[in-house]
């Protein structure tokens, strides 16, 4: 489950997460995204590359994305494939890290006002 | 379309480790067994989920234990049978959600049941002989 931080004009910082966030993949991911959780207020998580997902990998989104939130931060999910997609939305993940299709109308999203 | 007597089994211990070898046994699976991707993708989220409890919360930690997955092929369905000698546990007796859980509060989530449920056209639930029997149906793709 690599993981890849790109910080990006504007502040903004983007995780790109690929292959499989299954139970081992989400313990490779808990470190790296809580410290990006402490530390940032505008995150993208791209998924683009990610191909499979399931509850505990939802976990380890939504507790880095929390840490964004309650620093009154934004950050929002890019790309999932379909079946990712799926699993987010079945599970209400996206109410609270909304999902958006193309990378400009995240940067959007997570900007500063 | 495969043969109605195509049947294919992992064992697996509890441990969390042990895990890792759902994804690549799945996909040798579908691969023999000629199942359509998107019901695949259906089944990977199901089976992960349903192994990934009995791990978690079937066994005492660091216990010994079994778990035998085996999935067949029931035209036009496909059925994913999960089996433990952990302790008993009945998923189809949690009610279901009537509400989103509210994340901001909630950090464990729980996810796990609805998307069982999401994904399977029928669950069915017994314990026998020391032993949970949950068998999981997929509709055909």
């Amino acid at each position: 489950m690599p993981i890849a931080i790109h910080e990006q004009d504007g502040g903004i910082t983007r995780v790109v997460l690929s292959g499989r966030i299954d139970i081992a993949g989400a313990a490779e991911i808990d470190l790296p995204l809580s410290l990006i959780g402490g530390t940032r207020r505008a995150v993208i998580i791209d998924l683009a590359a990610v191909e499979f997902i399931a509850s505990m990998g939802l976990r380890s989104l939504v507790i880095a994305g929390k840490t964004v939130l309650q620093k009154r931060g934004r950050v929002v999910l890019l790309a999932p494939v379909p079946a990712v997609a799926e699993v987010i939305v079945t599970s209400g993940v996206d109410e609270l890290l909304p999902i958006y299709a193309l990378e400009a109308e995240a940067i959007a999203a997570v900007q500063p006002d | 379309m495969a043969a109605p007597d195509q049947i294919w089994c992992l064992r697996l211990g509890p441990a969390l480790a042990e895990l890792a070898q759902l994804y690549p046994w799945m996909t040798e699976v579908a691969q023999a067994a000629g199942l359509p991707d998107p019901v695949l993708a259906r089944v990977r989220v199901v089976l992960e989920e349903a192994v990934s409890n009995v791990a978690r919360h079937g066994f005492p930690p660091g216990g010994a234990g079994e778990i035998e997955v085996v999935f067949r092929a029931e035209p036009p369905d496909w059925v994913l049978a999960v089996s433990d000698d952990g302790i008993a546990f009945d998923p189809t007796a949690v009610p279901a959600r009537t509400s989103k859980p509210n994340l901001l509060d909630d950090t464990e989530g729980g996810w796990g049941l609805g998307l069982i449920r999401h994904y399977c056209a029928g669950i069915a639930y017994r314990r026998q002989a020391g032993r949970n029997h949950l068998t999981l149906r997929f509709a055909g793709g």
